[in-house]
This record gives structure tokens, sequence and C-alpha cells, in this order.
């Protein structure tokens, strides 16, 4: 009996073990990828779109392509963080902090797209059991912030307990309640990285209000051409 | 200077055939670019000197061609008309032609490109490629565009947020010699919240060095600060320094404001220390305040104010991006000033307006 049990303990993953899975899952080499935002509200539905290019961890350049916003991009150099309009050709310089600003009036933030510093640098985690979530084994996570300073005060993650890709998470106000909810539909698998392709967060406080996140094309470890990275690869 | 003006539409036939010879000869390209139409249409209401007012339709018509799918290479062709009822005129322009490529080591421009040197949206001294238009721009424009003109131009980075740039600008007209041409550099460095630029352009067309510096600093607050003086040639230098001396700086702000909501501040100022502090010249200020909420509206507040005068032109207003690509505004410009002074309730020319209300649409296709 005893026997048995001692593989089942040494497999067991504290929380900080989960989240830092989860978080090398989403980390890359470079990748390059192309994707959509459509937002829904009463009035119908607004469709923008992206291309994006990653380095590491926190290197990356987001350029709209949808043509009520062509041309606009952010880019993002460890804490430096520089928005390009193209028609006023202005380069806005903000701090970190801008990260959590929504993208194009949606219910995503830069730092959704851009990647951030890592969860376990603002939150504490507990894991608070595991659970199944669409027919998917999932650890629960609840995370509670460090600071203030953060968008959401808690946040409970369901994260896939084989492929460390979140399912889905709750991101909540300090009272617990429930302020936006992103679900994963669908998820694509490329050279050993489990990546959410379409993923649907809905504002829970606001009616017939949701944004959907869809990515349309991924490449892992592309070529990525001199200067994308360069405050003059803006212009 | 690239526009066409026309009032009599006897006119008109010449104009659609160049029209149509332009999507003509365009069509080619549309396989490989992206185009974007954009209409603007507005609707103004406006009190013109003492008594008179004036009900003034008016439009801009925007037609872009971007290129797409080549890494290398960018190029865009960008053709405005503007209409108005008030004149009868309608213009066609050339906002821009250019094409960028990128080698390994370098990027260059050529062609009617927009570019934009030193610190500031609406003041902002470090821009020796064109005066920055200050009091005299509209604020009742949805959006502030920048400025383009004629060019070639070479980029060397330096480091991920360092380059030096290099450029120059044909003449502003064909009559004048070569000795017109515009030429110079700038070299933009960033260090920690610290950014730097230095720039130098020599005028041909009126024998003058430019000179700027540049700063933005990014740690309690986004600020910036621009200082540009110009040396006619066989000139004293101090007395130069002196006269010339424009001085504009900023800050601003961008933080989550309520819920999902996001608030931006910015406020700039122009200085000329050893001017004439008199209403055209002296001290500006511009401010701006923005509040983004629930997808796609926004509350907007800007301003210009003459310290020395006492004068201010504030303009309040709405935007809403209600369905895909189009957006209603609403904005109202207020002056607030006595007679005489910039910003006048009723001004003394009656070209100017003391109150205007403006509604309108843009819709981008």
């Amino acid at each position: 009996m005893v026997f048995f049990c001692i593989p089942l303990f040494v497999s067991a993953l504290s929380p900080v073990e989960i989240i830092t899975k989860l978080e090398s899952n989403l980390v890359y080499g470079t990748s390059e990828s192309t994707g959509r935002i459509i937002i829904t509200d009463r009035f119908g539905k607004r469709q923008s779109s992206y291309l994006s290019y990653t380095r590491g961890k926190d290197t990356s350049m987001v350029e709209f392509t949808g043509k009520e916003n062509a041309g606009q991009k952010i880019l993002r150099i460890k804490d430096e963080i520089y928005l390009y309009y193209p028609d006023a050709e202005e380069v806005i310089r903000l701090r970190g902090s801008a990260l959590k600003q929504s993208i194009i009036g949606s219910d995503m933030s830069y730092a959704d797209i851009a990647g951030d510093k890592s969860l376990l640098d603002s939150y504490n985690a507990v894991l608070e059991g595991k659970e199944s979530v669409k027919g998917i084994q999932c650890y629960r996570i609840l995370l509670t912030a460090k600071k203030r300073n953060v968008s959401y005060q808690k946040q409970t993650m369901w994260i896939d307990s084989k492929h460390f890709i979140y399912v889905k998470i709750n991101q909540r106000a300090k009272s617990g309640k429930v302020l936006k909810e992103l679900t994963v539909r669908r998820f694509k698998t490329v050279s050993g990285h489990t990546i959410p392709v379409d993923i649907l967060i809905k504002d829970m406080l606001k009616k017939n209000s949701s944004t959907e996140f869809l990515v349309d094309s991924f490449k892992l470890n592309p070529s990525i051409p001199d200067g994308t990275f360069n405050l003059q690869g803006l212009w | 200077m690239g526009h066409l003006i026309f009032r009599d539409s006897g006119k008109m036939k010449p104009v659609l055939f160049a029209i149509l010879l332009f999507y003509l000869l365009m069509f080619p390209l549309w396989g490989e670019s992206t185009i974007i139409t954009k209409m603007e249409l507005y609707d103004t209401v406006a009190r013109m000197g003492e008594s008179t007012w004036l009900n003034n339709g008016s439009g801009f018509l925007t037609v872009r061609f971007d290129q797409k799918n080549n890494k290398h290479v960018k190029s865009q062709l960008r053709i405005t008309a503007a209409s108005a009822s008030y004149t009868g005129d309608f213009s066609f322009s050339i906002e821009r032609a250019y094409v960028k490529f990128r080698f390994p080591y370098f990027r260059a421009v050529i062609g009617k490109a927009p570019s934009s040197w030193g610190e500031g949206l609406i003041f902002n001294a470090g821009n020796l490629l064109f005066a920055d238009s200050g009091i005299q721009t509209n604020l009742m424009q949805q959006d502030f565009s920048g400025t383009a003109a004629w060019m070639t131009g070479i980029t060397i980075p330096l480091s991920p947020f360092s380059y030096t740039e290099l450029v120059s600008l044909p003449p502003d007209s064909i009559f004048l010699g070569i000795g017109a041409s515009k030429a110079g550099g700038r070299i933009v460095s960033a260090s920690g919240p610290v950014k730097i630029e230095a720039g130098y352009l020599y005028d041909g067309s009126a024998d003058i060095h430019k000179t700027s510096i540049s700063f933005q600093v990014n740690s309690l607050l986004n600020s910036y600060i621009s200082a540009a003086a110009y040396f006619p040639a066989g000139s004293t230098f101090t007395k130069s320094l002196k006269s010339s001396l424009l001085i504009t700086a900023g800050l601003y702000s961008m933080t989550n404001f309520g819920y999902s909501g996001t608030l931006f501040y910015r406020l700039e100022t122009r200085i000329k220390p050893n001017g004439v502090w008199t209403q055209d010249d002296g001290i500006y200020l511009y401010s701006e305040l923005s509040y983004a909420f629930q997808s796609g509206k926004a509350l907007i507040l800007r301003g210009f104010i003459s310290p020395v005068d006492r004068s201010s032109v504030i303009v309040p207003g709405f935007s809403w991006n209600v369905f895909q690509g189009f957006t209603f505004t609403s904005l109202i410009s207020l002056g607030t000033g006595s007679p005489g002074s910039t910003f006048a309730w009723t001004p003394e020319s009656t070209a100017k307006s003391g109150f205007s209300l403006m509604a309108g649409v843009s819709v981008v296709y």
C-alpha cells in the first residue's frame, strides 16, 4: 500500500508549480500569430484583427490590421511599452501598469495579448482541489492579490491537469463577486505547447456583452524580421 | 499645397475622368493591398463675428491603399477629397504616397511620408521638419493627423530604443533651385525612464540652421520637453538663440478609472521666453481629458488657454463607436475671451467663430 502511495504523493504539484507550468507552456522562443477580436454588445458585433510577434516572456509587438485601427502598434520590451498611432504619427510611451488598459474597448487588456509578469508576482496561489470542466480534469486554483494595484483582487483558475493550460477563469472583486468569466472553447497543440485559440470573455456586469478572442494562425519559433522589436520599427 | 480646388461645376468632367483613370491605374494594385475608405460627414452651426450664424455641411473622403504581405516593404497611398457647402469648393489632395523598405542594417523611406520629430501632440518645438499648427489646430476634428512631406530618409537602429535618422527634403516649389532643399538628421536614445532626442535641419530656402533637443521622462509622471533655436546664416549665435528660442513641454497620463474605463489626460504648453508676450507670442496651454468607457464610448474635453489675455477655447464632446466602422461624434467649441482676445466669444474677424456646435459621423470600410 505504501509502495503505491509514494508515487501519488511525489506527483502531486503545489499551486506554485502548477502556475509555473502554465506560464512556461505560454512562453515561446519566438511566435507569430494572427487573430481577431470580436466585441458583442446590444448594438451588434464589432471586429478587429491583429498580427502579433513575441520573443520570450516579455518582448512583443502587436499590430492591429483591421480597417478601423489599421497600423496601430504596441511594442513591449520588458516594462517599456510604446503605443504607436499612425494617423497622428505619434508614439506614446507608457509604464508597465498601462498593460491593464482595455484593447480597443474590448474586455481584454494589452497584458492578455502581450503577456505580463508572472501571476505569482502579484497573487498568492492556493490549490482548492480538482474538478472536471467540460470533461477536462482541472486543478482549481484560487489567486488572491498581494497588492491593490491589480485588475482583479481574486481569480479562480481551472487549469488542465494534463496540458497545463487554463480552461476557465473567473475574475472576481474583493467580495468574491464574479466580474468577468473567461472560457477557452478550443485549443491547439503546436510543438508540445497547448495554446488557447478560441476564448470567450463575458463581462458579468453587463448584459449582452462579450469579447471573443480568436487565434487564426500560430507559428512557433519563426524567423522574425530584424528591427521588429525596435523603436524605429514602429514607423 | 498639393490641393486641387474647384468651384465651377463645368470643370467636373475632367475631374471625374481623372478619378476614373486613377482607379483604372490603381486596379492592379488591389490584389496586393488593403483598401481602407474613411468618410467623415459633419453638420456645423457656428456663430461668426458678432451676429452672423452659419450652418455648414462638410465632408472628407479618404481612400488609403496599404501594401500587405511583405514584411520588408511597406507602402501607402492616401488620397483625400474634401467638400463644404458654405464655400461650394471641393478639393483633392495626395496626403501620403510613400514606400518604406527595410534592409538588415537600415531602413529607408522615399515619397510623401509623415514624420514626427520631437515630443508633443499640439505644441512641439522639436518638430523641425514641419512647424506645428499650434493654436491654429482645429480642435473640432475627431483625430489629429500628422503632417507629411516629400522626403528621402534613412534610419539606422543603434539599439532597441536608439536610432539615428538622416533626411533630405526637396524644395517646396519646382521653381526653387536645389539650394532651397532641406537636409538634416536626428539621434534618438533611451535609457531607463529618459528618452533623449537631438535634431538638426538646414533649411536652404531661408538659409537657416535649425536645432532642437527633446527629453521624455517616464517615471512618476509621463512628461516631455522640447527646445528649438534657429540660427540664420551669418547671424550672431547669442542674438539668434535669444530671439528664436522656443520651448514646448507636456505631461500625460493613462490610467484605469472606474469599472473598465480608461482616463487619458494631457497638458501641453508652448513658451517663447524672449518673445513679446502678446496674443501672437509668449505662452499658450493645451489641455485634453478623455474618458473611454463601455465599449466604444468616450467623453472628450479639450481646450486652448492663453494666460496672457486670459482667454480660452473649450471643446467638450462625445464620441461613440456604435457599430462596426461607424462612429458618431458631437463637439461644441466655445470661446470665452473678451473681444480682441485670442479666443474671443465675439471675434473681431468675421472669419472666426466664437461658438460652434458640430455633429457628425465617420464611417470606415
